[in-house]
């Protein structure tokens, strides 16, 4: 191979390795195929703690040092709550969420992303606390509902969330 | 797993041949994938100071599209810092392939792939941050799958998916912690890059000076024609449309979106463990494994040359009082590789691994010849193992003889000296590429103890146009080819070889001088 053929064959897979480069930096991707339109839910809510006592047996006791001998030991945490979803009529999530945290003692977070398709859906929601009410207790279990029409254009997400008092839920769409 | 070596070395072979027959092999860029990676670290520090200089983290957006509007400075700058982050990516994979397929990553070797691929990784990460700092609707689609598999994992008191719902404006702190994690991690990457090449004597950081200017104006003149995109600004009320996407940093999305997040991470996990272990599997078996040099302390003279030689640093002079120098050296088999090397750089032939030091060279090229009963005035092919165009598997190439050796660094000249007072008419000696060479320096060191009087030189007395070196990959065998012919027709035209004599070498010598009473 002469020297201007190697110059020509170097120059031209310098910029083809050097056009690679830049195209695949920008390669172009649709990363919703068939421009669905979405319905995310996401609040933040604190539920009543819960705690169950009961006496320590003796058994027990008599492993703990005298120090750490308490009257009663506690289990305490935040009930869960039942998150159901019906996009038009049909059911889209039904799950049991617990509160975050280890000992399950922090506030409980919603956040769920549902692909429909664009155009008119019914949605309702059903939010509820899963706790007995006790005698005494200064809340009712918590029970939030939404039932609404959605008209959504593709690539609209209609964000399903708590409204300014905490107490209602509520759904916005997009620059609306 | 050899069949899967001999198969990954084939496309490289082909690659490297057609790149050194275009550019040389100084200038070949697949010799240089290491020094390329650095190369762009440096563009990058250097570019991303400027876009420091503009950004703010309060209108992350905003910022990018005014640094965008300098047409003269800012346009070009930011689509280097891209383009140069993609280079780092692409050049990262080609060396990890390299040193895989050539098995240059397990034994002592392992820190180095280890460490490059916790850096390759950190690069992603990195890569991740810089994307979602531009806040457009890739740094979008970035952040969101970010938070949902980070959110799987029970580590953040609060889903970070919630900070990114669309419902209140991003907090700053987000956008500020991207920005802290996009330059300490690349400091952290520094000592990272100092534990990769820790291992190794006289790294090469950067490339060559021709190949780097290549490189920087290819950069730039691609940043200059085209420049880096930039989406629409993110919309988190809206599933962002076609979008040009970085596949460098963001391959990975269409698998793991399309995956439940404890699956992505099960999938990412066994992918890095996979990558992690591949040197493992790719080892020889420990019987076939080559074994570290070792020294001989009564042949050691104490000349320091195997250290200063050494590729691995494995060698180092201790104190003892066998020898005039009163020291001699020794191996560290926890960082020896067994390249060879040193068994080329001594002259009395005390170092090298056992079955590979200069005495046994000396003892093989003799029993060659005699058995191959060499003609007067043939050429003899020493052929390197790895390299010199697959040719030292066979006995014969085009009517020359052919010596193979297992690396050609590890050649000692004596070897040269003693196929020519055999009879031999000339001596080819064909080597890897010194950038390719698989014992880092052994080819660089060979030409410069066959012709530049590098310590354990080949003698004065052996007639140098007798002798030629020629560098030549896997999968260059016609370049050895015309080399045997042109050495052929010199030497019919210089008339009788050297005269059959004992070869006097140091190593005799210094068996002469213990034997004397």
């Amino acid at each position: 191979m002469n020297a201007p053929a190697r110059a020509l064959g170097g120059g031209l897979i310098a910029l083809a390795a050097t056009a690679a480069l830049v195209a695949g930096s920008q390669l172009p991707w649709r990363p919703e195929a068939g421009g669905e339109a979405s319905i995310r839910l996401s609040w933040r809510t604190v539920a009543e703690p819960v705690s169950e006592c009961r006496a320590p047996t003796p058994e027990e006791l008599e492993g703990l040092p005298p120090h750490m001998r308490m009257q009663e030991i506690c289990e305490r945490g935040h009930a869960p709550f039942r998150l159901r979803v019906e996009i038009d009529g049909e059911e889209a999530r039904d799950v049991l969420l617990q509160p975050a945290g280890a000992r399950g003692d922090r506030p409980l977070y919603v956040f769920e992303e549902l692909r429909v398709t664009p155009g008119a859906h019914r949605l309702e929601v059903e939010f509820a606390e899963q706790r007995q009410p006790k005698a005494g207790s200064e809340r009712a279990p918590v029970e939030l509902t939404l039932e609404t029409a959605l008209e959504l254009e593709p690539r609209d997400i209609a964000l399903v969330t708590l409204d300014a008092t905490g107490e209602r839920l509520a759904v916005t769409l997009p620059g609306r | 797993m050899a069949r899967a070596h001999v198969l990954a070395r084939r496309p490289l072979a082909a690659a490297d041949a057609l790149l050194n027959r275009l550019y040389g092999w100084r200038g070949n860029p697949l010799y240089q994938s290491g020094s390329l990676v650095v190369l762009s670290f440096v563009v990058m520090f250097a570019t991303g100071l400027y876009l420091l200089l503009f950004y703010r983290i309060g209108s992350p957006f905003e910022s990018i599209a005014r640094i965008d509007g300098q047409l003269l400075a800012g346009r070009w700058i930011r689509a280097l810092h891209r383009y140069a982050a993609d280079l780092a990516v692409a050049a990262a994979a080609l060396h990890g392939f390299r040193m895989l397929a050539q098995g240059r990553s397990w034994g002592p070797r392992a820190l180095a792939w280890v460490s490059g691929v916790v850096l390759l990784f950190l690069t992603f990460v990195c890569g991740w941050t810089g994307y979602v700092m531009v806040w457009d609707a890739q740094a979008q689609l970035l952040a969101a799958e970010g938070a949902r598999l980070l959110d799987a994992l029970p580590i953040f008191a609060e889903p970070i998916g919630r900070a990114i719902v669309g419902d209140r404006p991003i907090p700053s702190a987000f956008f500020f912690l991207n920005l802290f994690a996009h330059i300490a991690l690349p400091i952290g990457m520094a000592l990272g890059l100092w534990l990769h090449v820790s291992r190794i004597a006289r790294p090469q950081l950067l490339p060559p000076r021709p190949l780097l200017w290549v490189a920087l104006g290819l950069l730039f003149a691609a940043s200059l024609v085209a420049p880096a995109p930039l989406g629409p600004e993110a919309d988190l009320r809206r599933l962002p449309g076609e979008l040009p996407i970085d596949f460098f940093y963001a391959f990975w999305m269409p698998a793991s979106r399309a995956l439940a997040p404890a699956a992505a991470w099960l999938l990412f996990s066994v992918a890095a463990a996979a990558v992690l272990a591949l040197p493992r599997w790719s080892r020889p078996r420990p019987s076939t494994r080559p074994p570290p040099s070792d020294v001989d302390p009564h042949l050691c003279t104490g000349c320091e040359q195997c250290a200063l030689d050494c590729p691995f640093d494995a060698i180092a002079m201790i104190p003892v009082t066998t020898n005039a120098a009163g020291r001699a050296a020794q191996v560290s088999a926890e960082r020896c590789v067994s390249c060879g090397v040193c068994a080329g750089s001594c002259a009395p032939m005390a170092v090298g691994p056992p079955g590979r030091r200069g005495r046994e060279q000396l003892a093989s090229a003799r029993r060659f010849a005699s058995e191959r009963g060499l003609g007067q005035g043939e050429v003899v092919l020493v052929a390197c193992g790895h390299g010199a165009g697959r040719l030292a598997a066979r006995a014969e190439v085009a009517g020359s003889p052919v010596l193979a050796v297992g690396c050609g660094g590890n050649l000692h000249t004596s070897v040269v000296e003693a196929l020519l007072r055999a009879g031999a008419g000339g001596v080819l000696v064909a080597a890897c590429p010194p950038r390719d060479c698989t014992s880092r320096e052994g080819s660089k060191w060979l030409a410069a103890r066959l012709f530049e009087g590098r310590e354990a030189e080949l003698q004065e007395r052996v007639d140098r146009r007798r002798v030629r070196l020629v560098h030549a990959g896997e999968g260059e065998a016609p370049l050895v080819l015309r080399a045997l012919r042109e050495l052929r027709a010199e030497v019919a035209a210089l008339g009788a070889p050297l005269e059959p004599a004992e070869l006097d070498t140091e190593c005799a010598a210094s068996a002469r001088a213990e034997a004397a009473p």
